[in-house]
């Protein structure tokens, strides 16, 4: 027999943010960072998001639990949860879970690379308000260069967001990426974004932090 | 975004929720001299005090206003690109405990002016005095979530006698 528990997504919770104004969604914002991710990036700011083993796998209720405390401030600035890390939609059907129970008044905010199945952008256009999409570069040599990935799949899911949820719920970023492209490039992937009908980019520098 | 401005603009989301809900509120401003992440047991307190208080409207029938109470106070994520954001990364950041991110986008200073020192109730005449009412850190319903919990205690609104900031009273 199957029991219900067994069929509940789980989440490898990394860390929960709270209170961020204006950083990854809008009103006051929960950045909720899970582990895991399918692209390794020269420039990752943590190794440690790329692993799936040393997080804290929690249920949506717990989660609930853990991020209700700011319902106050979600439910009156529009804000909400930030699904963040790594790449959220790994965790789609998690995603999709924790919709259903909580406040819908709340909004839910992905980060993601979509370097992910399509299935995964299937389930979280469903559950998921407000896409925040780091494209890294529209060029598929520079992209393969600095995330090791298919930058095909990266957009074949992009136009199938654009015509699923509409441009109006997609913010794609565009980063200046030190020693992998040019400000040129950054302007050649906004050309071709717009042309694909996305509406709101967010053009920015990538900072190299001396360690 | 520095702690302070994020301190200071929880404090006007709250007191605007008071204000929409007539709900008495006297805040103080925060002495604090160092960075803050808004979470600390004074802004904490208050706002678990002001669940309570929008539970007992709702447990009397009372309209509770919250929706798109504050939508301007802070910046959208929506919108072409933010000039002068920039996102932190290097090879072996430690990140425990924090965010991938770092807070860079300066907010727009809300067009509001906080009150401090008197309940902002409008309507209310009454000059009150006494000491300010300590926070609970220990609230044992801080953690109940709002609008589910059970309210049996009879919320008399108007009577203001004696009380200068908030109590728990349970």
């Amino acid at each position: 027999m199957v029991s219900e528990k067994s069929s509940e997504a789980l989440f490898p919770l990394l860390s929960i943010a709270r209170l961020r104004m204006g950083t990854d969604g809008t009103g006051v914002t929960t950045l909720v960072a899970g582990a895991g991710c399918p692209l390794r990036c020269r420039w990752c700011i943590n190794k440690k998001l790329l692993s799936d083993a040393p997080a804290e796998n929690v249920s949506a209720a717990e989660l609930l639990d853990r991020v209700k405390i700011d319902d106050l401030y979600f439910r009156t600035t529009g804000g909400g949860i930030t699904f963040g890390g790594g790449e959220s939609l790994l965790h789609a059907d998690f995603i999709a879970q924790f919709r259903k129970i909580c406040p819908s008044e709340w909004n839910i905010y992905a980060e993601t690379s979509l370097a992910v199945p399509r299935k995964a952008v299937e389930t979280a256009s469903g559950c998921v308000s407000f896409f925040i999409v780091d494209c890294k570069d529209m060029n598929s040599g520079i992209y393969s260069a600095y995330t090791g990935g298919d930058a095909e799949r990266m957009k074949a899911n992009l136009r199938y967001l654009i015509e699923t949820v509409g441009p109006q719920r997609i913010l794609v970023r565009v980063p200046r990426i030190p020693e992998y492209n040019t400000e040129a490039d950054q302007k050649r992937s906004v050309s071709e974004l717009k042309a694909l009908g996305i509406e709101n980019t967010d053009v920015f520098d990538y900072i190299i932090r001396e360690e | 975004m520095l702690g302070k401005e994020k301190c200071r603009i929880l404090k006007e989301i709250r007191r605007k929720i008071a204000d929409e809900n007539d709900i008495p509120f006297v805040t103080e401003e925060c002495t604090h001299k160092g960075n803050c992440r808004g979470t600390c047991p004074r802004c904490e307190s208050e706002l678990r005090y002001l669940e309570k208080q929008l539970a007992r409207r709702t447990a009397v029938g009372k309209t509770v206003t919250l929706a798109a109470l504050c939508t301007g106070m802070a910046l959208a994520a929506s919108g072409c690109a933010p000039v002068g954001i920039s996102h932190i990364v290097g090879g072996g950041t430690e990140l425990s405990g924090a965010v991938p991110y770092t807070d860079v986008i300066e907010t727009p200073e809300p067009d509001i002016e906080v009150e401090t020192g008197e309940v902002d109730w409008p309507g209310n005449e009454v000059e009150l005095t006494g000491e300010v009412a300590p926070f609970e850190e220990d609230d044992p319903s801080a953690d109940a979530f709002p609008f589910n919990e059970e309210e049996t205690e009879i919320y008399l609104e108007n009577d203001l006698s004696g009380m200068v900031a908030y109590e728990y009273g349970e």
